[in-house]
């Protein structure tokens, strides 16, 4: 006959057949869950590659016909009036180019695959033609646009993936150059070393019309802009400053926003020196974040 | 010097034959994945090989795969057209020269001709 105590541990001994059981099927369905969002992730990748493939066959035959008009001569000369035409057709596919680029960078960073080419490279280097490049984009407003770089940040190398780092200093300069007053526009570009904590310091400062504070928080976040408006006038995809932090942190370094800046917009961003002993300290590249 | 182009685009490998014709340099074109692997098997007087990853059916992966079954060094003469962003660490692994992202640009595509053309 069975005792009290008996009956107990049979009527435990089922409860945990059943936990177990339980426990067991929800595994199971965990092992699916995941084994369906690996092939959602699979699938994405491919969507996104066939988006990018398909976006960017067509765009060559036209890129190639206008740069072969405008810069070779292969295809006999032009003039004046054609020129203008055949420009504008080849920045356009230059915009959705670097739209569809804009789109892939924020999905390669958003799964970890961006590949970075790093080396090391002096900063007067990486700068240099950088601001020669973006020089042409002052004309129409007449911006005054000046580098400055501290002597001993000049001669400083560091280890980045170049081409990178210039699309960042760029994508910060032209969103200056949006918002910039059409008369009086400066945009400055401020190299420093903060040799306490071993970083190179990049600083984009312009006289626009700034951050308002409360939306400070949300500059460096994917598909957010300050004022939906600013799209339509100046056309962009809203992921510029958040491809910037990607690529940033992806350095090891930081951006951030000046939110003490008044007199327009400044935003740094921080990049380790090859060689450094950092001392410690606050490593934020800005006042603050 | 003498450029073999594998690509299924008619568009784009006219593009590049225009442009290659206008500073006088040869070039054959392949449209199908698999003749474009007995070219490179059978031919070896290419200074440059430009290569189409994406060729429906046989694909450039597919030549790349086959080249390196048979032991067939690529990596001196091979540059990749690819419009993806998520392959690059697949196709550096087959120890190719270099990527040319499309859409290709004029530029590319001369800094291309110069490194091989000695």
């Amino acid at each position: 006959m069975k005792t009290n105590l008996d009956k107990l541990v049979e009527k435990r001994t089922k409860e945990l057949e059943i936990k177990n059981q339980e426990l067991f099927e929800r595994e199971k369905d965990l092992e699916r869950a995941n084994q369906e969002l690996v092939r959602t992730e699979l699938a994405k990748e491919e969507f996104m590659s066939m988006v990018s493939h398909e976006l960017k066959t067509p765009l060559t035959p036209l890129k190639m016909y206008s740069e072969m008009f405008l810069k070779t001569g292969v295809l006999g000369k032009l003039d004046e009036k054609q020129k203008r035409v055949m420009k504008l057709m080849r920045n356009n596919v230059s915009k959705l180019e670097m739209f569809v680029n804009d789109v892939m960078d924020v999905y390669k960073l958003d799964i970890g695959k961006l590949r970075l080419n790093k080396k090391e490279v002096q900063v007067c280097d990486l700068i240099e033609e950088n601001i020669s490049e973006l020089q042409p984009l002052m004309q129409d407003k007449a911006i005054k646009f000046e580098a400055a770089i501290d002597p001993p940040a000049a001669k400083i190398a560091v280890v980045c993936d170049s081409k990178r780092i210039e699309q960042v200093i760029s994508n910060l300069v032209k969103n200056s150059v949006d918002f910039v007053p059409d008369k009086d526009g400066r945009i400055t570009i401020k190299i420093a070393t903060c040799n306490t904590v071993g970083k190179v310091l990049f600083t984009v400062t312009d006289n626009g019309t700034g951050i308002p504070a409360e939306k400070a928080d949300n500059l460096f976040k994917s598909f957010y802009q300050i004022d939906t408006t600013i799209t339509r006038k100046h056309g962009g995809t809203g992921l510029g400053l958040a491809i910037c932090k990607g690529i940033i942190e992806a350095h090891g370094g930081k951006i951030s926003v000046d939110r003490n800046y008044t007199g327009g917009t400044s935003i740094s961003f921080a990049l380790p020196i090859v060689g450094s002993n950092p001392l410690g300290g606050n490593e934020s590249p800005s006042t603050s974040e | 010097m003498k450029i073999l182009l594998i690509d299924d685009n008619k568009e784009i490998t006219e593009a590049v034959a225009f442009y290659l014709e206008g500073a006088d340099i040869s070039c054959t074109i392949i449209t199908d994945g698999r003749q474009g692997l007995n070219m490179i098997k059978n031919r070896n007087d290419f200074d440059l090989i430009l290569l189409d990853i994406s060729i429906p059916g046989f694909s450039g992966y597919d030549i790349l795969d086959e080249l390196r079954e048979d032991n067939i060094i690529v990596s001196r003469i091979i540059m990749i057209f690819t419009a993806s962003v998520l392959d690059e660490e697949r196709i550096f692994s087959y120890g190719v020269k270099g990527i040319i992202k499309k859409p290709i640009s004029i530029d590319d595509l001369q800094a291309a001709i110069d490194r091989f053309k000695d």
